[in-house]
């Protein structure tokens, strides 16, 4: 069994702290991605685990091992790197053996699981080829073969598709799902690409600036994010956030007004608020429907429209945010336009002024007061 | 629509282009005079000078070049002691390419590694290179002095030796301090090639192998070795140019000696032209050594136009 569990893992890179106590527990068999901005840490996480970074306070486990101080050969992981990393005068064959050559394993075996990985990844034709003789998608092929080859544990990805064009990533993205439905391993995954996480995980890792800001499944991520910047960074388009300002609030209701006076009553505790906190209001550009049916609606100014056929988004400013909206794409709009849209406000998220998502306490109920 | 012609987009092509390019050739050979005179002057004149001297006797007694045809030729072919210095120079330029190759790849392998301070040693490194050749001789030659050098000390009280080893007054001696010495002198030239050539290197390839379980000896072997091997070839070359044109080191630590144990042929030819006042003879050798030289220079070349 290969669980991965971090306990208080804290990075340094001299005097910087670049990983700020981390505790992270992975099942055995999970797809886990990490996810965040450039900078966030996912990499330095991910290299931990595989024992290329040193940690520098906490310690990992791998299965009931503690690894924390194990050399990366020990722990039973293979990784497959952003640059592929393969060796280039070696041929695929070669490339796809080394591992099993260098712990000595016996030639049939070797002839064996290399035979084994080449026809899952398809690979067969490619054999006597040097990676420079390869395409992007093929080398990436060729760098998982060589981890699976070894049988692992643990298949630790570091960006791996982000080097290849939009198709392949979307073919490869596939290939990798199935692969681990195949061979049922713990798999742990980093991208900046909320699309991969959301696509391929069972379990998302948000992180940013070195903290974990949420763990869960990928709808959990979507419908209950802990904050504005989790619910910013999954989605695509990301969410929107409306400015409101708070009118009045208490135990069971907030009162707060859109930039264009409507007034809204929402059913949140609001005894930590008080009258003039400024909040935000998220709402997802797909939760927008043409017309005023839903409970809330906005003129939008339209400042570009992109058809793209099966789907439209409009992209305006709202009170000073840039605001998308997907729209009816049966529709034609033009740039400086006016159209009403609306969204039901069950769709809706409310953020503190820390970014702080707030629960609502019960059933979200408007009261429409007043247009402006 | 119809083929859209240079001129139909408005795109008019040069009228000149022909004399601009005429224009262009003119310049490059202008800026090619400063260089070409100087090789002229200092480089090819005097080569085919020595060329043409080597046919001629031409010694301190003779008032001027007498022609004597091939015989000079046949002199140095037939004299023992001249063809010892081939022997000689091989021996020094082999042992000093290899040694220099692999303590450059070894340095540079540790400044390769990233450790607090690399920069500085870095940097330290390069001083044996920015030290006059003369005084890391003298340094040298003081060093291995058979009565007072710190190397015969430091052999003496770590047991290996019972008595001075009179280094610079034996056959053998004299032959491993110059290679030293100029071993010394060019690691820090070669650890910058192999440098450049790891840096060059994706270092994932090696976080993987050592994922795949390989030990450092391995990574060297299979993968940085194989890497590196454009850059071998390279300085390999370099290398043995730069030791079979040696004299500095070897004239200031040994002079050729003791008697002709280190009389390569650089020393020899000096020793002809200079100690014997025989031109022509020092002439012939210079222009069999050129000869010896331009199978590896054409290797270099070679190599170095297939990285263009």
């Amino acid at each position: 069994m290969a669980d991965v569990k971090l306990e208080k893992v804290i990075k340094r890179f001299g005097k910087v702290e670049t990983i700020h106590g981390i505790d992270l527990d992975i099942k055995h068999g999970e797809f886990v991605v990490f996810v965040g901005p450039s900078g966030c840490g996912k990499s330095t996480l991910l290299r931990m685990i595989a024992g290329l970074e040193e940690v520098t306070e906490g310690e990992v486990y791998i299965g009931d091992n503690r690894v924390t101080n194990w050399q990366p050969s020990k722990r039973e992981i293979a990784m497959v790197f952003q640059s592929y990393a393969l060796y280039p005068h070696m041929s695929v064959r070669q490339n796809m053996s080394f591992g099993l050559e260098v712990t000595g394993q016996p030639k049939a075996l070797i002839e064996q699981r290399v035979a084994e990985a080449a026809r899952i990844l398809k690979l067969d034709e490619l054999f006597e080829r040097k990676p420079k003789e390869l395409s992007g998608g093929q080398r990436q092929r060729v760098a998982i073969g060589r981890t699976i080859v070894r049988q692992p544990e643990i298949f630790l990805f570091d960006e791996p598709l982000s080097n290849l064009d939009a198709e392949l990533r979307v073919q490869m993205r596939i290939e990798i799902s199935k692969l681990h439905e195949q061979l049922g391993n713990t798999m742990i995954y980093v991208t900046h690409d909320q699309v991969e996480a959301m696509t391929m995980a069972d379990k998302i890792v948000v992180l940013r600036d070195g903290i974990i800001e949420q763990v869960g499944t990928p709808l959990e991520l979507y419908h209950q994010p802990v904050n504005k910047f989790v619910a910013g960074f999954i989605g695509s388009p990301k969410m929107n956030f409306l400015p409101v300002t708070v009118l009045s609030a208490n135990k069971n209701e907030i009162k707060v007004i859109l930039h264009d006076g409507q007034q809204l009553s929402l059913n949140y505790d609001g005894r930590t608020l008080n009258e003039g906190d400024k909040l935000s209001l998220g709402i997802r550009p797909e939760h927008f429907s043409s017309g005023n049916s839903a409970d809330i609606s906005l003129d939008v100014n339209i400042d570009v429209a992109e058809h793209l056929g099966g789907t439209t988004y409009i992209y305006s400013d709202i009170a000073g945010q840039a605001v998308t909206i997907e729209a009816d794409s049966d529709v034609v709009f033009e740039r400086g336009e006016i159209k009403t849209f609306s969204f039901h406000l069950s769709r809706c998220h409310l953020f503190a002024a820390d970014g702080r998502r707030m629960e609502a306490i019960a059933e979200v109920r408007v009261v429409e007061k007043a247009v402006a | 629509m119809d083929m859209v012609s240079i001129k139909d987009r408005g795109l008019k092509r040069p009228k000149t282009e022909r004399s601009l390019k005429a224009g262009d050739r003119r310049f490059a050979y202008l800026i090619l005079i400063p260089a070409m005179t100087a090789f002229m002057v200092m480089v090819f004149y005097p080569f085919v000078d020595a060329m043409s001297m080597s046919f001629f006797q031409f010694t301190i007694y003779d008032m001027e070049p007498i022609f004597i045809g091939f015989d000079n030729f046949v002199t140095v072919l037939t004299d023992p002691y001249v063809l010892a210095s081939w022997v000689t120079t091989a021996v020094f330029v082999v042992g000093t390419t290899l040694l220099t190759m692999t303590f450059g790849l070894a340095w540079a392998l540790l400044m390769y590694q990233d450790f607090h301070g690399r920069a500085v040693f870095r940097t330290m490194t390069l001083l044996p290179w920015i030290l006059p050749s003369t005084v890391s001789a003298f340094v040298w030659a003081w060093m291995l002095n058979g009565k007072y050098g710190v190397v015969n000390a430091m052999l003496l009280s770590a047991g290996i030796v019972d008595e001075n080893i009179q280094f610079l007054s034996n056959d053998v001696g004299a032959m491993v301090a110059i290679i030293l010495t100029r071993t010394w002198i060019s690691i820090p030239l070669f650890m910058s090639f192999f440098l450049a050539g790891l840096q060059g290197m994706d270092f994932q390839q090696i976080e993987a192998a050592r994922l795949d379980g390989a030990g450092n000896l391995t990574i060297v072997r299979r993968l940085i070795l194989p890497h590196l091997k454009p850059v071998f070839l390279v300085t390999g070359a370099l290398g043995m140019i730069g030791n079979l044109q040696q004299f500095d080191i070897i004239y200031a630590l040994t002079g050729g000696g003791p008697i002709r144990a280190t009389t390569v042929l650089s020393i020899e030819v000096f020793k002809q032209a200079f100690e014997n006042w025989d031109l022509g003879m020092a002439s012939t050798i210079g222009v069999l050594w050129v000869f010896t030289l331009m199978p590896l220079v054409v290797f270099y070349l070679r190599s170095l136009f297939k990285e263009d």
